[in-house]
């Protein structure tokens, strides 16, 4: 009885300081992988063009964007959760989560939030919004991740 | 003695079913006038012909960044959890946002979620009077420096029509899946 007591500790602390990561639902993983060879396809050589660093003005433009436009789905600081966790049919992306921020290109992601990401609650915002605020949104989305990065002060 | 058991049984479970309250708020009966839209593929859908369903009526606009489409989903979930039951009920989703809101965009977008939930546009004057008639709040509210740049502000109760066309509850968007099915099942059995 102690011995199973002891193993059935053992694994729950092993699982426990194992699962640092959530890993993607398959379906959900096939279908980015789908949709970031849709972005190559249509932004062709663009793809992989970076977009310049921020002006404090953009970022200010892109925050208050961000809490009118993102916040309900996205989170208050852009990390997925949410009010009422687990109401929309998809989980919306952690912003300030390393994999989720680097899965598609800065070009690809800024597309996205032009276009929105068809079959889901993610609209496209070109109809609303100008060239210009687009970009600051994606600037301060990029901004939630790259700020919880080591030495960012100094790369700024 | 065992017939006078089992009626007490009966009168206590009637009594019981009779006692059920709705999660949500219970209106007043307040019977909605009718009134006559177009649905997404233009088709006119008049209240008056969902006589004998359950219909959920929600206020929203594709571009709704927060409230519409958590509503949405839940009305998904909703859906499901319905079985059977969902032949008597009809999921109906009032554009506030006319202009930007065409029919095309109201198919693909309600699509997303059910392509059983039905998308209702129209004429500025009968929208109007479809907002007054739920007692629906709108205001737009400008986020860009263009025609189109622009949120709107707009009640986000689920408003929940019983078989006669009175509406009988309100439901929070953020209500439980539970909450929902339970109100719209008791409405289905006939609560009065």
């Amino acid at each position: 009885m102690k011995t199973t007591f002891v193993i059935l500790a053992g694994l729950l602390v092993f699982a426990g300081c194992s699962n640092k990561e959530q890993p993607q639902p398959p379906d959900q993983r096939a279908r980015l992988e789908k949709l970031r060879q849709q972005l190559q396809e249509v932004l062709g050589e663009k793809y992989d063009a970076p977009i310049p660093v921020a002006t404090t003005t953009q970022l200010t433009r892109g925050s208050a964007l961000f809490a009118e436009l993102c916040a309900g789905c996205h989170g208050a600081r852009g990390d997925g959760k949410v009010e009422h966790p687990g109401v929309l049919l998809q989980q919306p992306s952690n912003f300030t989560d390393k994999a989720q921020a680097t899965f598609f290109s800065e070009q690809a992601r800024l597309q996205l939030i032009r276009k929105g990401i068809p079959g889901t609650a993610m609209m496209g915002w070109e109809e609303v919004l100008p060239e210009e605020d687009m970009l600051a949104l994606y600037m301060y989305v990029r901004h939630l991740y790259q700020s919880r990065e080591p030495n960012f002060l100094n790369k700024e | 003695m065992r017939s006078v058991f089992i009626l007490s049984l009966a009168l206590f479970g009637w009594a019981c079913q009779t006692q059920e309250t709705f999660r949500g708020t219970e209106m007043p009966e307040t019977p909605i006038a009718d009134f006559e839209l177009q649905d997404q593929n233009g088709r006119p859908f008049k209240l008056s012909d969902q006589r004998g369903k359950v219909v959920l009526f929600f206020f929203g606009y594709t571009f709704c960044p927060d409230v519409c489409p958590m509503t949405l989903s839940t009305w998904k979930r909703v859906q499901d959890a319905l079985g059977n039951d969902v032949q008597q009920v009809k999921f109906v989703y009032v554009t506030v946002d006319p202009e930007r809101d065409t029919r095309e965009k109201l198919q693909t977008h309600l699509d997303i979620f059910s392509s059983d939930f039905i998308g209702l546009t129209g004429e500025h004057e009968a929208l109007r009077q479809v907002y007054a008639a739920f007692g629906v709040y709108l205001e737009k509210v400008s986020i860009a420096a263009s025609a189109t740049g622009y949120l709107v502000n707009h009640t986000s109760r689920m408003f929940v029509v019983d078989q006669n066309g009175v509406l009988r509850v309100l439901l929070d968007h953020a209500a439980p899946v539970d909450d929902v099915v339970h109100d719209i099942r008791l409405l289905l059995r006939g609560k009065k």
